[in-house]
């Protein structure tokens, strides 16, 4: 799943560690979901959305999400 | 964090209640190993050899690592900074799918191996094939089970 968090993050200069910190996950969790290799959790999206002062679909991009193939293994 | 906090204490209590058991366990077993059932001195003969082994190798397995844990929780609850990455590093959701992506992987590979185990056993031997037919039974019943109370519970 597509999403700004690199943008933004790089707009108001924190680092992935920080922002990790302020979820309460790990740096690879946040890295991982900027890399659009795990989609996060409706709560963590949540959190990274409330950390930035957004809506979830201002930090998220659903338009794909009908495309998305969850794996089974 | 001030449950997690009850939480690491819960646990150091039990690795420890857990190392002294495991512990003395090997200690004893050995101890009575050598004493009663060796007919030649300890440490003489193959079977020995292979005991000393076997025991110290329990012994050191169970030991460090019960003691490396004791020692990163005690280290977790005087420093709040490692407390919080030990917590982030549990509650992290990625690090619980790889967890349990890797169980449902390694779950499935045992049931294939075994499925396979049990067919060439049935040419080799009986006894082995009932005791593999026996095994992947009672998994199947108890994923029936488990899957039956998480289909209840959610």
């Amino acid at each position: 799943m597509k999403t700004k968090i690199r943008e933004l993050r790089k707009q108001r200069r924190i680092s992935q560690d920080e922002l990790a910190r302020a979820v309460h996950v790990t740096r690879h969790t946040i890295t991982s979901i900027e890399n659009e290799k795990y989609i996060a959790s409706l709560p963590l999206a949540y959190k990274i959305s409330k950390f930035f002062g957004l809506s979830i679909e201002d930090v998220f991009d659903f338009s794909d999400v009908e495309d998305i193939d969850y794996e089974i293994f | 964090m001030k449950s997690f906090e009850k939480e690491l204490k819960r646990r150091i209590y039990w690795q420890a209640l857990y190392a002294i058991f495991a512990g003395l366990t090997v200690i004893i077993a050995f101890i009575i190993k050598i004493r009663l059932y060796s007919n030649t001195e300890p440490g003489n003969d193959w079977e020995t050899g292979v005991l000393i082994g076997l025991a110290s190798g329990f012994f050191f397995g169970t030991e460090i690592p019960a003691l490396c844990r004791i020692l990163q929780y005690r280290k977790a609850l005087r420093n709040p900074g490692i407390l919080e990455a030990l917590h982030i590093k549990e509650t992290d959701e990625r690090n619980r799918m790889i967890a349990l992506k890797a169980c449902q992987s390694c779950l499935n590979f045992v049931f294939a191996l075994l499925g396979i185990a049990g067919i060439v056993t049935v040419f080799l031997n009986t006894t082995i094939f009932l005791t593999i037919g026996v095994i992947l039974i009672a998994l199947l019943i108890l994923y029936i089970a488990l899957h039956a109370y998480y289909s209840w519970k959610y």
